[in-house]
C-alpha cells in the first residue's frame, strides 16, 4: 500500500510543482441555514419552485437523524462546520507533462490512461491543437442533432426547467433519507441527461467531456431520463486517484427508464481513502436509485469501488414496469482502515420482472467490507425472478467481510436465489503461480482480477482495462 | 414503554431484593439475577418492528392482553392430569422415555427410576447458592441483555428444571419435556426455564414440545440453556405443534466446548405464532454445531427462526439447514447469522435455507447473514425461494397422479431431507406422519 500512500501524498501536494497564482474564490461562512440555501439558489438563477423545493428538503432534513445502522464506524460529522457554497476554484496550470511529478505519471502509465486525459487529470494546460474543448464541442453538436440533452443540472434548470421539475425527486424523494434530504437542500451541481424517444446515444456519456463537472463539489445531483425505446450508457468517476478537500460527499443519482428504454450506469470510484490510520479519507454517502417505469425497460448498475474512507451506497432499482430488468454488478475493495457498507435493493412490482446481483467484496489490511442488499417481491409482482451472488475475498487476518442480505418474498410465483461465500486466496493457487515464476504480488493481482472478472466484463472496454489495473494497484503491499 | 401492562405485571411479580446469603435469611444470587432481569426488561421494553431483530415479528397484537401468570413449581401429583391431545401423541410415539411434564407451570417427573448419573432436579434459590456448577451455567449464555423475553423469563425465575448428565453417561432413553397449557377465560403467561448441563463425554437426546389448549391466548416465554462440556454430544429437538391460542417466544442457547457437538432440530408443524431464538456458541476449538429446521405452515400460521452460530475459536465447524413450506396465508422468517471471531481461523461454516411457497398469499422473509472477522475460513450460505416445479407436476400427472397429490408428494420430498437428520426413530416417524397428514398425503405415503 506504500505506493498508494505516496501517490496520494503526491497528488495532494498539487501546489508543490505548480506556480502559485492568486486563486479566485468565493466562500460563504460555514454552516447551514435558510439564507445559505437562498444564496445558493440565487447564485444559480434558479426558478422560484426550485428554491421552495430546496427549503422544503431542508425543513425535512432538520427533523431527521443520521443513520446509525450501517456497519461502519466514524467520528460524528459536524454539519455546521461545512462550507456549503464555494465558487469553482482555479487550479494552478502546468505547461507540459514534464512538470508533473514522475510518480503520478508512473501511475497513469500503469492505469493506461491516454496522454490527453493524463494532462487534464494532472492539471496541465491543454494543447491548442489537441484541444479537448473542441472534442467536447464536436460531441455536443453530435448529441444535439439527436435531441439528446447532456449538460450540468444548473444549466438544465435554465434551459429545460419543465423536464427537471417533472422528474427531480421522483425516484429519490427529498425525505428518503438523511443525506438525500441534505443533498436536495444544498446540491451544488451535477449532470442532467435526457435521451429522447427512440434514440440510441452513440457515445458513452462521461463527465470527462464536460469540463466544468469536475468541480461540482461535495453535493452532486445527477438526473438521467431515458424516454421510450432509448438507450444510454453513462460513466461516472475515473480510475485516477482523486483527492478532494471535502471530507463529506453526499450525492444523489436518479435514473428513469421509460418503456423499452435502457440505462447503463458505470462508476469507478477512487477517492482518497485516508492514510494508513484512516485519517483524512473521504466519506462517501450516496443515494443512487433508478426506476424502470415502463414495460421492457432495463437499468444496469456497475460499480468498482476502491476509494473513500467510508462508503455507504446502495444503487437500487425499482422494477415497476412489466418485464423490466434490474442489474447490479459491484466490486468493492477495501484496504488499510477503509470501511465499506454497500449493496443494492431490487424492488419487484411489475409482472415478470427480473433482477440479478453480483457483488464481489475484497478486504485487505484492517478494513471492513459489508454487502447489504434487499430483494423485495411485492404481492402483485407475478413471476418475479432474482439471482444474487455475493462473494467475499479476505486478504490478511485482520480484515472483516460481512453479508447482510434481506430477502422478502410475498408472491408465491417468485423464484429468488441467493448465495454467498467467504474465503481467502488459496495457498495452493499462490503456490501454483509462484512455481511458474509469478511473484506473490502479481499472483494476487491475477487471482483478484479473475475473481472480479464477471463484474469488470460489464464495464465499457477502456474503463474495464483501467479498472483491472486499478484493482492491482489498490492491493499493492497487502501481501508478503 | 414501562407503563405497558406486561411490564407492570412483571414488576409486581418480582420481590424487592434484600441481598445477602439465603441461609442467613437473605435473598442470594437468584434474587439478584431476577433483579437484573427485571431491570433489563424494563430498560428494553417490548420490541417494536423498528428493532432489527424484530423487524418482521410483531408481538403487539397480543402483548397488551391482561395476562395472569402461571408460575413454575414442582408438584408430583399433577403427573396424572389428562394430557393435551397433541402432547399424548408425542409421548406415545417416543415409546419408553423419561418424561418431564410442565402443565400450566407445574412440573412433574414421570419416570419410575432415573438411570444412574442422570439428575432431574428443581432449580431453587438454595441450589443456585450451593451448587457452583448450576450457578455458573445459569444465565451464562441466555441473552438477557439483548432479548427482552429472556429478561422477562429471568425476572420471573422462581423455579425451574435442571437436567444434569454425569461424566461419560450415554443416556439410552430420550428425555421428553412437555410444556402444556390449558387456559381458562383469562390469557395466561408461562415462563418455563430449563437448564441442561452435560458433563464430559455425556450423550443425550432431549425433546421439548409445546402444546396449548383452551379458549384464551397463552404467552409462552420459555428459556432453555445448554452447557455442553468437552466431548459431550447433545441432540435437542423442539417441536412446535401449538394450537390457535399459543404465542410462543422461546430462546435456546448452547455453549459447546472442546470436541463436543450440539445438534438442534427446530420442528414447527403448526402454531399461530412461534418465535425461536437459537444461539450456539462454539467456545472451544474443534467444537461442532448442527442446526436443522423445518417449518410446515398453513392457514394463518407464523414461524420466525432466528439463529446465531458464534465461532469463537479455531477449528470449529457448523452446518445449518432450514427448510420452510408455506401455504394459506402463513408467513415465515428465517434469520441466520454466522459470526466468525478474529481468532477463529480454520473455521468451516455452511448455511442453507430453502423455501417453498404454496399459495399466492403466503410470505417469507429471509436474512442469511455472514459476519466474518478471520481470513482463513470457508463460509457460505445459500437461500432460495420458489414453488413446486411445473414440469415435475406434469411428470406425475402424465402417470395418473392428480395435481394436488403430485404437489403434496413433491413437497414431502422437499422436506424429507431435513426430517431424515433426526436419529430418534420414533420421533422421526411421528414427524413424517404429522407432515403427511398436514399435506393430506397420508393415503399415498402410508
Amino acid at each position: 500500500m506504500d505506493q498508494q500512500t505516496v501517490l496520494d501524498e503526491v497528488v495532494s501536494s498539487e501546489y508543490k510543482y505548480g506556480f502559485t497564482s492568486n486563486i479566485e474564490q468565493e466562500l460563504l461562512p460555514k454552516g447551514l441555514n435558510h439564507d445559505v440555501i437562498r444564496f445558493i439558489s440565487a447564485k444559480k438563477n434558479e426558478p422560484e419552485w426550485m428554491l421552495e423545493w430546496r427549503l422544503k428538503a431542508y425543513e425535512q432534513w432538520l427533523t431527521m437523524k443520521e443513520p446509525t445502522w450501517p456497519n461502519v464506524d466514524y467520528p460524528p460529522v459536524d454539519f455546521q462546520d461545512i462550507i456549503y457554497w464555494a465558487a469553482p476554484k482555479k487550479k494552478p496550470e502546468l505547461n507540459s507533462l514534464d512538470e508533473v511529478d514522475p510518480e503520478i505519471l508512473a501511475t497513469f502509465e500503469k492505469l493506461g490512461i491516454p496522454l490527453e486525459e493524463q494532462k487534464v487529470l494532472a492539471g496541465v494546460a491543454v494543447d491548442v491543437v489537441l484541444d479537448s474543448v473542441s472534442v467536447k464541442t464536436t460531441f455536443q453538436e453530435k448529441l444535439a442533432e439527436l435531441g439528446i440533452i447532456f449538460c450540468p443540472i444548473s444549466e438544465a434548470l435554465e434551459t429545460h426547467p419543465e423536464l427537471v421539475r417533472k422528474y427531480i425527486g421522483t425516484v429519490v424523494p427529498t425525505n428518503d433519507n438523511f443525506y438525500s434530504a441534505l443533498n436536495s437542500a444544498v446540491f451544488s451541481d451535477g449532470s442532467f441527461v435526457y435521451i429522447p424517444k427512440g434514440v440510441r446515444c452513440p457515445i458513452e456519456l462521461s463527465t470527462y467531456f464536460r469540463i466544468n463537472a469536475r468541480n461540482t463539489g461535495q453535493f452532486e445531483r445527477t438526473l438521467i431520463i431515458a424516454d421510450e425505446g432509448s438507450y444510454v450508457s453513462y460513466l461516472e468517476g475515473c480510475t485516477a486517484p482523486q483527492r478532494d478537500e471535502n471530507q463529506l460527499h453526499a450525492a444523489v443519482v436518479e435514473l428513469i427508464a421509460h418503456d423499452r428504454a435502457e440505462i447503463k450506469y458505470s462508476t469507478v470510484q477512487n477517492w482518497f481513502p485516508g492514510d494508513k490510520d484512516g485519517k483524512g479519507g473521504i466519506y462517501n454517502f450516496v443515494t443512487k436509485r433508478g426506476i424502470c417505469a415502463g414495460v421492457d425497460s432495463k437499468i444496469s448498475w456497475t460499480q468498482v469501488e476502491t476509494g473513500s474512507a467510508i462508503t455507504w451506497k446502495y444503487p437500487s432499482v425499482i422494477l415497476k414496469g412489466d418485464n423490466s430488468i434490474g442489474e447490479f454488478y459491484s466490486v468493492a475493495v477495501t484496504n488499510n482502515k477503509q470501511q465499506a457498507d454497500t449493496g443494492t435493493k431490487m424492488i419487484h412490482i411489475g409482472r415478470n420482472t427480473r433482477s440479478r446481483i453480483v457483488s464481489k467484496g475484497i478486504s485487505a489490511g484492517v478494513s471492513q467490507n459489508s454487502y447489504r442488499g434487499l430483494v423485495k417481491v411485492l404481492p402483485v409482482a407475478q413471476g418475479a425472478r432474482n439471482f444474487s451472488q455475493c462473494d467475499s475475498l479476505l486478504i490478511g487476518d485482520a480484515c472483516g467481510a460481512h453479508t447482510f442480505p434481506y430477502l422478502e418474498v410475498a408472491n408465491s410465483s417468485a423464484i429468488v436465489e441467493h448465495e454467498a461465500t467467504t474465503s481467502k486466496i488459496g495457498e495452493d493457487m499462490l503456490f501454483y503461480c509462484n512455481q511458474r515464476g509469478i511473484d506473490t504480488e502479481a499472483a494476487v493481482a491475477l487471482i483478484v482480477n479473475g475473481y472480479a472478472r464477471e463484474v469488470l466484463n460489464q464495464l465499457p472496454m477502456e474503463f474495464a482495462v483501467e479498472a483491472q489495473k486499478l484493482l492491482a494497484i489498490s492491493l499493492e503491499g497487502s501481501v508478503g | 414503554m414501562s407503563q405497558h401492562a406486561l411490564v407492570e405485571l412483571v414488576q409486581n411479580l418480582v420481590p424487592a431484593h434484600a441481598g445477602g446469603d439465603v441461609s442467613m435469611g437473605g435473598h442470594g444470587r437468584l434474587s439478584a439475577l431476577r433483579q437484573d432481569g427485571l431491570r433489563e426488561f424494563v430498560r428494553m421494553g417490548i420490541p417494536t418492528t423498528r428493532h432489527e431483530e424484530w423487524k418482521y415479528t410483531n408481538v403487539f397484537p397480543f402483548i397488551g392482553l391482561d395476562y395472569s401468570y402461571a408460575p413454575m413449581r414442582w408438584d408430583a401429583s399433577s403427573a396424572s392430569a389428562p394430557a393435551v391431545v397433541s402432547a399424548a401423541e408425542v409421548r406415545d410415539a417416543l415409546g419408553q422415555h423419561i418424561s418431564i411434564r410442565v402443565l400450566n407451570g407445574i412440573v412433574s417427573v414421570d419416570a419410575p427410576q432415573l438411570p444412574a448419573g442422570l439428575e432431574v432436579i428443581e432449580l431453587t434459590p438454595e441450589l443456585v447458592e450451593s451448587d457452583a456448577g448450576v450457578a455458573a451455567a445459569l444465565s451464562a449464555g441466555a441473552p438477557m441483555h439483548a432479548n427482552p423475553f429472556v429478561a422477562l423469563n429471568t425476572a420471573l425465575l422462581e423455579s425451574g428444571i435442571v437436567i444434569r448428565l454425569a461424566k461419560g453417561l450415554a443416556l439410552e432413553l430420550p428425555i421428553h419435556v412437555s410444556i402444556e397449557t390449558t387456559s381458562g377465560q383469562q390469557p395466561m403467561l408461562v415462563a418455563p426455564r430449563i437448564l441442561v448441563i452435560a458433563h464430559e463425554g455425556a450423550e443425550a437426546d432431549i425433546i421439548q414440545s409445546h402444546h396449548a389448549s383452551g379458549p384464551s391466548i397463552v404467552l409462552d416465554a420459555t428459556v432453555v440453556e445448554f452447557s455442553v462440556a468437552a466431548a459431550a454430544n447433545v441432540r435437542y429437538h423442539k417441536i412446535a405443534d401449538d394450537s390457535e391460542s399459543a404465542r410462543s417466544i422461546s430462546s435456546v442457547t448452547a455453549d459447546v466446548h472442546r470436541d463436543a457437538s450440539f445438534t438442534s432440530h427446530a420442528l414447527s408443524v403448526g402454531g399461530r405464532f412461534v418465535r425461536n431464538d437459537l444461539a450456539v456458541r462454539l467456545c472451544e476449538p474443534s467444537s461442532q454445531g448442527f442446526l436443522y429446521g423445518v417449518s410446515l405452515l398453513a392457514e394463518n400460521e407464523y414461524t420466525d427462526n432466528h439463529t446465531v452460530v458464534d465461532h469463537m475459536l479455531p477449528h470449529c465447524h457448523s452446518e445449518e439447514l432450514y427448510k420452510g413450506i408455506y401455504d394459506g396465508t402463513s408467513s415465515g422468517v428465517f434469520n441466520g447469522k454466522i459470526y466468525v471471531r478474529p481468532q477463529a481461523q480454520k473455521t468451516t461454516a455452511y448455511q442453507s435455507n430453502h423455501t417453498l411457497l404454496l399459495s399466492p398469499k403466503a410470505q417469507v422473509q429471509a436474512k442469511p447473514q455472514l459476519e466474518i472477522w478471520a481470513d482463513d475460513v470457508k463460509c457460505s450460505h445459500g437461500a432460495t425461494m420458489g414453488q413446486v416445479n411445473d414440469e415435475a407436476i406434469f411428470y406425475f400427472r402424465s402417470r395418473g397422479i392428480d395435481k394436488d397429490m403430485a404437489k403434496a408428494l413433491l413437497t414431502y420430498a422437499f422436506i424429507t431431507e431435513v426430517v431424515e437428520k433426526i436419529t430418534l426413530d420414533g420421533l422421526r416417524e411421528l414427524l413424517t406422519h404429522r407432515i403427511a397428514r398436514k399435506l393430506s398425503a397420508e393415503s399415498l405415503l402410508f
